[in-house]
Parts: structure tokens; C-alpha cells; sequence
């Protein structure tokens, strides 16, 4: 063994670089192998920059610059060569654009669309730039989407939250709004109703006025005045009524929680209460301080809607309205009210703060928790709110936020409390890799794994967890291909996986953790990370793990990773594994169930089906049926008419021969009220007109009456 | 959006409605007219609902059947021949949150009123249409009707109608965005309100054929169904009609059928020998009119004056500066 390997196996052990060895640590350049392709961020087409969509009418809150282009020219460029052109042209706009936010640029995408255009177009010579312009214009036109456009830096997590909450908001408040806005509109048309009956409504000076000037020489008001007054109803509302309506119009127009439809289009609302903090203990105030008013609204709303119905009644209402207070609020009355949205720093969170949170996450009180996270290796995993159950929580990177958009929603809109976990690097700790690299390594490095937890989606953990957004969800570690040349210019093609150490890489804070390897100390002692992490304890002595890198000169490097950087990887790992658990991927407990499973015996063929077997229940339930008909069937003497009652049609014939001996029951079905308030003649003409044949004549009741031997052959047909 | 405390507060104040309270002025339907088992069987159903008196429209045109609204106790339409189904329309439009019932007749509906059926259909807003059927023009006492069989003898046809009847299930399987058909006898009470019923929860346009009995001008048409009970093929499911024992037991001719197969529901309609009644096809997804034309704003009436002055402000002459 040389002396550098030792050093490096000291290092490996210790932490700490000898004096005069030649071991260094990574450079700002330096990026891991895997990660190198798409350093040139501005050269790729992907999710960022993200246009935040202020339509309503568009159900997504965000969509990407490259999906919106995608669509765009799928909508407008002709395929193959006729819309080349076209497809070029509006690419490099699409690149510009994307050139353009990365150099800070915060603007809308109408605005930015116009800036990138001109810059391209001052590029360009005459010829080309009009063929460039006529493109452009063209795909201008078809532009529907606007909205301010985001590049995936520190502040997404917060403006994106902020955005997809307002927008989600006005969407599941709008019913609220509307009802109190129609409700306030009833209301005032009773009042306005009860005003026009009073009598200065109809005096001379009033119907004056009201008629114009144009106008005033054509009547006599004070007759007319006096007529109106005498034809107009004199029934005033009470005025209890009245002062009930005046006070429940009055905490209507001045509830604070609603933003007016019309004040929302005029951009006005100035007076509503805000909803979007950055302190729990705030929200949890004003929470508390407004539960009381909460009431008001919804007394104002119930007393509103039974008046508009014509509904409320004094004797009975008034007595529970007056004892109506918060504590008479259900939850489907508190989630009409708007939630919170409260924008935390993990960084700054106090000891005070985290209890808050985990009392707002056990709770049903509508709060919606972003909480921000700058640095991935030592975060406390959103998995911690999930363990009271009744919290909605999402754990994803900022380059992952656009994926998990629907989750995002669904959490927003979700009753009860919701965490959004967010890490996004904070761009001056890092090297110069762009700030989406580096969210986008903490979720492939399982440093910052994705997922989400829907209390509603399921009774089983594996039916709320959602994993599926990371990559290859079943495996430790994510593997990919990774190709470069030899000194003899030979392409050669490694596997390698993407470890908790790649990320670390990137970060300046973790500098240390590394030390350099030349080439002259490559040794097969020298592992991959996520080889040497699947080594037993006795296996490592004598190896040392490495990661492979690039330099800022596209020059493979290999680093030696410490054993402290081990053990942070080795917990990732183990916290994905749990992770994968939950998420229903190599589920521990299946394991061993399905380990225990017994050899299966061979099946045995079913006995065949014989006549005999069949026959038997059959006859039994043919049994059953006949005794259950038997119960059904009233027993009706034969010499006493009856009806058929559930098969009368309700034709009236029987009740106009005679409605005393004939009646409808309370389902307006003919019955035989009263046998002897006829003649068995009537019984029998109405067992003959029956055009349903339902009305059975019996035996006459009255041997005298003539003519019975003649209706007793015509009764005959009717008597089964 | 209603407030919780409301709704416990109508409930407990709700009064309970029986089926007087659904009755109107007193039939003058002819002793032995179907409609009147068809006025029971709806009168019924608005019971079973506990539907709100003032939350009912019945809406109808000319003939026979489109007297119904006088015979309930809710609000009502005795509108213009063939015109029901667009003040239906209308009603539903701006007052959604009513229950629009249509009574209209084979000549109403098939005849002078079939553009509306069409539209009607298509247009797929929430409301119970009932056509009684009863093969001929009743109230103008004896004309052939488009349902009317071939042969049928009539003031206007003295020598026999010389046309195939009209199918009015036939027409409307055909019909775009068809949500719900139905055909059902008058003369079987529970198969009717079932029927009825049924047409009610549905949300969409729901049309039934009831086979309606007339003994003034067509006594014997429906004579050989009525003795006979196994000329009509009762179509069920779980999704459609359900029998009852007592049912069962006098109508045998059954036949399972998945409401929701529009292929199987016109086999049945075109090659069917018996009468099938039940009901013919149904798809609750189908989206409503209503629904789809709802404003997507409140008329507030600031909204509706700013509406206006800007169209009459088109019209204004302005003058010079």
C-alpha cells in the first residue's frame, strides 16, 4: 500500500488533511459527474422559468415557459418543413426568455416576451429579422397565457405558495362571496320594498322628482299622489322584522373576511383582514380575535336566508339566534371562512415556534404552513407532521415544485391544517451551480426527498403517502449512466449512483468532508460511495469511498469522502428507506408476512355439479318464497269484496258510481269503503267498467236484492 | 353555501305536505282517463320529496294532459301548443333552484312542438318531461295524432290513417346529448311513480312516454296490454327499475337492461315485439344547460345599470368639445 492511499484512509478516518500531503478540498467549479451535462441551464429546455397564471379561467395556477411554448406551436406551426421556420424562431425566443430571468429579469411574460423579441431581432439582420418578426407576431397572437414569470431561486417557494393560496382562495370562497353579496341584495329589496309603502314615496314632490322635469306640466301629482296612496298596500313589516333585517344587512356589508366580487374586479377590498403572514403566533391571534365576528357572519348569513325565504319565525328562531356564539360554529360553517398562509424560515424557527407548529399540525384550524428550507442535510423532515394524522403535508424541492403543482392544490384546498416543507438553496451558500441544480440534486440524492401525505386519500399509510415523484422510487440510490473519454481518447461508460455525497458536493459548506485524490493514488481500494456503503464493517478496512466529479475544465476528479459525510449519507439513506415504507415500496411487514407463507397446497378440483345438488336449495327456496307470499297476502274471505288497492290507477270510475262504497286512500287509491252503502249491482258494474279488472264483487250482502242470480254469473270473472 | 344553522332551523320549522296539499282545482279529465293515474302517481312523488309547494312549476301547452297545472297546488304554465318545453326552458334558466315538471301530449310534443323536443334535448336542462300519450287529439275531440296507429278513424281521417305511427322513443335515442328516457304505462301505478320518480332525481333533461289511456276516442288501444300482462317487458336494473314481489308475481315478462347502454336501448326500442317500459337509457354526466350558461357573475344592480349605460351609450350622440 502507498503512502498517499494511507493518507487518504486517514483522512477517510479522521476527518482532517495532513500537513504536508497533497489532498485538497473541491473548488467552487467542481460538480458531480453526474450532474455536469446540464450545467449550461440556459441551453436546456425544462420546467423553469415557471409563469405564475393569474386567469381564473385557467384552472392551473403555474405553468412552465417550455410547456406553454410546446403547446403553442403544436397549435400553430404546420408539421414538418412548412413550420420549421416558425418552430426555430420561436425556440430562440423561448431560449432568450429563459436567458433573460436567469439575469434577473421580473416581469410578465407579455413583457418579457416583448424585451427577448427586441433583443433578438436587434441581433439579426434586415431580411432575417422580418422573417423573425412575421414569426413572432404570429405566436404572439396565440398567446393566451399571461402571468409574472419565476426562475427557480430562493423566493419561488414563497411567491409560488403566495400566488397558488390567493388563487385558491378566491376560488373556494367564491360561493361565500356570491351568497352574501345575493343575500345582500334580497335584503335590501324587502327593506326598499317596505320604504316604497310609506307615504312620502308617493307624495307630489317625490312622484315630481321621479318622473323629471320634462314631464311636469303633463300631470296633476296631488291626485295622483292620492291615488297611489290609496291603492298601495298598508301592511308595513314589523318592526322587529325590520330592525333584525337592518342588523343582519349591516354586519353583511361590513364583514371583513370577504373580498366583494365587484371590489375584487375594480382591484379595490381595501378594509378586508390579510391573510398571508410570516409569524404563527400572529395567525394564531387573529384566528382567536376573529372567531367572534366568524359567528356574527354566519348568525347575519342563517338570519338573511330564512328572511329571504319568508322562513324565520319569531317564537322559535329568535330565542336560538340570541344565544348564537362561537361555540355554536360547526365545521362546515368555519370552512367557508378564508385560511391562512404563513411563510416560516426553518433557520429561524424558535423552540416556541415548533411547538406552535406541531399544535396548529394536531389541529383542524385552517392554516396553511410553508416552511422554508435552505439546508437540506441537517432539515427536520416534513415526515413529523404527519404524525398527528389529520395534517396535509408536502415535502418537495423547489425544482419540484411545478411537478407537484396538483399536490400543492390539493393541499391548499384541503379542510384542516397543511404543511408545505420547501427547500430552496439559498444562492450565495452555494457554488456556481445554478440554484435549480442544486434543489433538483437534494431530491435525487434522497437528501430531500419528495412526497406527499393526504389524510383523506385512504385508511392505509401506503394510500396517503405519495413517493412517486422521486426517481426510481424502489431503489437506494437513483443510477445513472455516466460516459467520458481516457487518455487515449477511449469513451468509457460507468455506472453510478447518486448519493447523498453528490449533493454535498455542490455545497460550500461541506467542503471539508472531501479531500482530493490524483490520479496517481487510483486504486481498486478506492469505492464508489454507494458501493463501499453496501459494504459490511470488516469489508471497509482498508477502503476508502470516492465520488466522482467534474472541474470547471470538464476534468474528471475523484475526491475522498470522509466518514463523517458517511454517516450523514448513510442516515439519508435510512430515512428513504422509512420513507419507502410508507409509501407502500419494501414494505418490512409484507416482507416478513410473505417470508412466512406456507409452500401452497395443490387445489383441489371443486365436486362437480350434480342435478341433485342443485335441485335441493331450489326447492328450499322456492319453499321460502311460497311461505314468504303466504305472509305477504292478507287473507281475504271470499264472500267479502275487496280491491286490488296497489294496482288502482286512480281513474275515478268506482268513486263516481258511488263514493260512499268506494274511497281513495291516502296514496289516491281506490278501496272499498263501506260494502253496504251499494247495491251488489254497483259492485258488480264497477268490477266490469274497472279498466284494470282489480275490483273483486264477493258475495251479495243482501239476498233480497232482485236480480242476483244474474249478477252472481256476472260477478264470476272477478272472484279469482 | 347554506349556513348549518339554517337548515336545522327549516327542518325543525318544516311543515309536513300530504298529498291534498298537491292537489289543485278538481280534475275534468273523462272517468277512466289515464291522466288522472298519472296526476296521483306525480302528486305522489312530490309527497315522497316533501318537495317546497313554492318550489314547483308545472309547465304545459295545449290538449288533454296540458291541463295539469290546474291540478296541482304549486305554481304553473297553461302556455301556447307546443310551446311548454321553451317556457320551461326559461323558468329553469333564471330560477334553477325550482322543480320544472312538463306535461305535454303526443300532438304537443311530436307534432306542432317536435322542433323544441329536439332542442330541448340537446340543450339537456334540468326538468321532468312527461308526454301522454294517448294516440289522438283529445280536448278537439277526435283527431289523428302523429302516435295515432295506421288505420286509426278520426274527424280528420274518416277513412283510417294512412301513415306509420311515429315512435317518439325511436326519435329522441336519436337526439344529441340524451340524458334520460323512460316509457311507462299509465295502468300500472307503481311502475309509473317508480318511473316518475326516478325522472325526478335525475339531474338532466328526463323524458317519459307514458302510454296513456283515452276511453273517449281510443277505448280499446291499450285494452289487449291491460288483460294481458305479459305483452309488456318490464326492462330492470339496479340502476333502472326495481320489481316488487306483488309486481313480479303479475308481470313475469322481465328483461335486465343497463340503462347506460345506448346500443342495447335502441335494439330494444326498434325490434321489441312486447311494449318495453322502464327505463331506456340514462347518463348523469351529461352537463346541464343551466349549468353551463351560468353567469359567471352576480347582477348586482350596479352591474345591471353599468350594463346598460354603456350599450345605450353607443347610441348617444355626444357633443362637440
Amino acid at each position: 500500500m502507498s503512502v498517499t492511499m494511507q493518507e487518504m484512509i486517514n483522512f477517510h478516518l479522521t476527518g482532517r488533511r495532513g500537513v504536508d500531503d497533497t489532498a485538497n478540498g473541491p473548488g467552487p467549479d467542481i460538480c458531480p459527474a453526474l450532474l455536469m451535462p446540464y450545467r449550461q441551464l440556459s441551453e436546456l429546455r425544462y420546467d423553469f422559468p415557471l409563469v405564475l397564471i393569474d386567469s381564473p379561467a385557467n384552472p392551473a395556477f403555474a405553468d412552465s415557459l417550455t410547456g406553454i411554448c410546446n403547446r403553442m406551436l403544436r397549435d400553430i406551426a404546420p408539421e414538418g418543413n412548412a413550420g420549421e421556420q416558425l418552430r426555430q424562431h420561436v425556440l430562440q425566443l423561448e431560449k432568450r426568455m429563459r436567458e433573460l430571468v436567469i439575469d434577473g429579469h421580473d416581469e410578465s411574460l407579455s413583457q418579457l416576451w416583448k424585451r427577448a423579441e427586441k433583443s433578438l431581432l436587434a441581433e439579426c439582420e434586415e431580411a432575417e429579422a422580418e422573417l423573425k418578426r412575421n414569426s413572432l407576431a404570429t405566436a404572439r397572437f396565440a398567446l393566451k397565457t399571461d402571468g409574472v414569470v419565476v426562475n427557480c431561486d430562493a423566493q419561488l417557494s414563497s411567491r409560488l405558495l403566495q400566488h397558488a393560496f390567493r388563487r385558491t382562495e378566491a376560488s373556494r370562497t367564491s360561493q361565500s362571496v356570491e351568497k352574501i353579496e345575493s343575500l345582500i341584495i334580497r335584503l335590501r329589496n324587502i327593506l326598499k320594498v317596505d320604504d316604497l309603502k310609506h307615504s312620502n314615496s308617493e307624495s307630489p314632490q317625490t312622484l315630481k322628482k321621479n318622473l323629471g322635469k320634462r314631464y311636469k306640466d303633463s300631470f296633476d301629482f296631488d291626485m295622483m299622489s292620492e291615488l297611489l296612496d290609496d291603492a298601495t298596500p298598508q301592511n308595513r313589516l314589523p318592526s322587529q322584522r325590520r330592525n333584525r333585517i337592518q342588523a343582519a344587512l349591516a354586519t353583511l356589508e361590513s364583514q371583513q373576511f370577504f373580498v366583494p366580487a365587484t371590489a375584487a374586479r375594480n382591484k379595490r377590498g381595501s378594509g378586508q383582514y390579510e391573510f398571508i403572514v410570516d409569524d404563527l403566533s400572529v395567525a394564531l391571534k387573529a384566528y382567536d380575535e376573529r372567531l367572534p365576528q366568524m359567528a356574527e357572519v354566519i348568525r347575519a348569513i342563517s338570519i338573511a336566508e330564512l328572511e329571504c325565504d319568508n322562513a324565520y319565525r319569531e317564537e322559535k328562531h329568535s330565542s336560538y339566534f340570541d344565544l348564537f356564539s362561537a361555540q355554536a360554529l360547526a365545521p362546515e360553517d368555519l370552512e367557508v371562512f378564508p385560511s391562512y398562509l404563513i411563510c416560516l424560515h426553518e433557520s429561524e424557527l424558535r423552540a416556541l415556534d415548533i411547538a406552535r407548529l406541531m399544535e396548529v399540525v394536531s389541529s383542524d384550524l385552517p392554516m396553511k404552513i410553508l416552511l422554508q428550507v435552505s439546508d437540506a442535510l441537517t432539515h427536520q423532515s416534513a415526515q413529523s407532521f404527519t404524525a398527528p394524522g389529520n395534517a396535509f403535508v408536502v415535502q418537495s424541492t423547489s425544482s419540484n415544485l411545478y411537478r407537484q403543482s396538483k399536490a400543492i392544490k390539493k393541499g391548499l384546498e384541503f379542510n384542516g391544517p397543511a404543511v408545505f416543507s420547501i427547500f430552496a438553496p439559498i444562492e450565495a451558500l452555494t457554488t456556481e451551480t445554478p440554484a435549480y441544480l442544486v434543489a433538483a440534486a437534494a431530491m435525487e440524492s434522497r437528501v430531500f426527498p419528495a412526497f406527499s401525505y393526504d389524510p383523506g386519500a385512504g385508511a392505509g399509510l401506503a394510500d396517503r403517502f405519495d413517493i412517486s415523484s422521486n426517481p426510481k422510487v424502489a431503489s437506494d440510490w437513483p443510477h445513472r449512466e455516466f460516459s467520458y473519454e481516457d487518455d487515449e481518447l477511449q469513451m468509457i461508460v460507468e455506472d453510478c449512483a447518486f448519493t447523498a455525497a453528490d449533493f454535498a458536493i455542490i455545497d460550500e459548506k461541506y467542503s471539508e468532508h472531501f479531500a482530493f485524490a490524483p490520479k496517481e493514488t487510483w486504486s481498486d481500494d478506492m469505492l464508489q460511495v454507494s458501493d463501499y456503503l453496501a459494504l459490511t464493517d470488516v469489508e471497509t478496512i482498508e477502503k476508502v469511498p470516492y465520488l466522482t466529479a467534474v472541474d470547471g475544465d470538464n476534468v474528471l476528479r475523484r475526491f475522498v469522502v470522509d466518514d463523517g459525510l458517511i454517516r450523514i449519507v448513510r442516515r439519508c439513506r435510512e430515512r428513504w428507506h422509512a420513507l419507502q415504507e410508507l409509501g407502500g415500496v419494501n414494505n418490512s411487514y409484507a416482507s416478513a408476512a410473505l417470508a412466512n407463507v406456507p409452500v401452497a397446497e395443490p387445489v383441489t378440483e371443486p365436486a362437480p355439479v350434480t342435478k341433485e345438488a342443485v335441485a335441493a336449495p331450489v326447492e328450499t327456496t322456492v319453499e321460502v318464497v311460497d311461505k314468504a307470499e303466504a305472509e305477504e297476502t292478507p287473507e281475504i274471505a271470499s264472500d267479502d269484496p275487496y280491491i286490488d288497492t296497489p294496482r288502482c290507477t286512480t281513474c275515478d270510475e268506482c268513486t263516481n258510481r258511488n263514493d260512499r262504497m268506494f274511497a281513495y286512500d291516502e296514496n289516491k287509491q281506490a278501496y272499498i269503503k263501506d260494502p253496504d252503502a251499494g247495491t251488489f249491482r254497483q259492485l258488480v258494474e264497477a268490477a266490469e267498467e274497472c279498466q284494470v279488472a282489480i275490483i273483486h264483487p264477493g258475495k251479495p250482502r243482501n239476498t233480497d236484492e232482485p236480480g242476483l242470480d244474474e249478477l252472481i254469473k256476472r260477478a264470476e270473472p272477478f272472484m279469482a | 353555501m347554506t349556513a348549518r344553522a339554517t337548515e336545522i332551523l327549516r327542518r325543525a320549522g318544516a311543515e309536513q305536505h300530504s298529498l291534498e296539499d298537491y292537489a289543485g282545482c278538481v280534475p275534468r279529465w273523462c272517468t277512466g282517463c289515464g291522466d288522472n293515474a298519472i296526476l296521483a302517481a306525480v302528486q305522489k312523488v312530490c309527497r315522497e320529496e316533501q318537495l317546497p309547494l313554492e318550489k314547483i312549476v308545472f309547465v304545459s301547452g295545449i290538449g288533454c294532459s296540458s291541463r295539469f297545472p290546474h291540478y296541482m297546488g304549486t305554481y304553473g304554465f297553461h302556455g301556447l301548443h307546443g310551446r311548454a318545453l321553451p317556457v320551461a326552458e326559461g323558468i329553469k334558466m333564471r330560477r334553477p333552484d325550482l322543480h320544472v315538471f312538463v306535461n305535454t301530449g303526443d300532438g304537443d310534443c311530436c307534432s306542432i312542438g317536435a322542433a323544441h323536443w329536439v332542442h330541448a334535448t340537446r340543450y339537456n336542462m334540468n326538468m321532468t318531461v312527461m308526454m301522454h300519450d294517448n294516440n289522438i287529439y283529445g280536448l278537439t275531440k277526435n283527431q289523428a295524432s302523429p302516435t295515432s296507429p295506421m288505420g286509426t278513424r278520426s274527424n280528420t281521417t274518416p277513412r283510417g290513417s294512412v301513415l306509420e305511427p311515429f315512435d317518439p322513443l325511436q326519435a329522441t335515442l336519436g337526439f344529441s346529448n340524451l340524458s334520460f328516457v323512460a316509457q311507462v304505462p299509465d295502468w300500472i301505478p307503481e311502475l309509473l311513480f317508480q318511473v316518475i320518480h326516478e325522472a325526478h332525481k335525475h339531474r338532466g333533461f328526463s323524458f317519459i312516454r307514458i302510454l296513456q289511456r283515452c276511453p273517449e276516442f281510443q277505448a280499446n288501444r291499450w285494452e289487449p296490454c291491460m288483460q294481458d300482462p305479459a305483452s309488456v317487458r318490464i326492462l330492470t336494473h339496479e340502476n333502472g327499475v326495481k320489481l316488487s314481489p306483488t309486481l313480479a308475481r303479475a308481470y313475469k315478462n322481465n328483461q335486465e337492461h343497463d340503462p347506460s347502454d345506448l346500443v342495447e336501448a335502441r335494439r330494444i326500442v326498434g325490434t321489441s315485439e312486447e311494449i318495453p317500459v322502464g327505463i331506456i337509457y340514462r347518463n348523469p354526466d351529461v352537463p346541464c344547460y343551466e349549468d353551463m350558461r351560468k353567469p359567471d357573475r352576480l347582477y348586482t344592480p350596479d352591474h345591471v345599470k353599468s350594463g346598460l349605460e354603456e350599450e345605450l351609450d353607443k347610441f348617444t350622440i355626444w357633443p362637440r368639445d
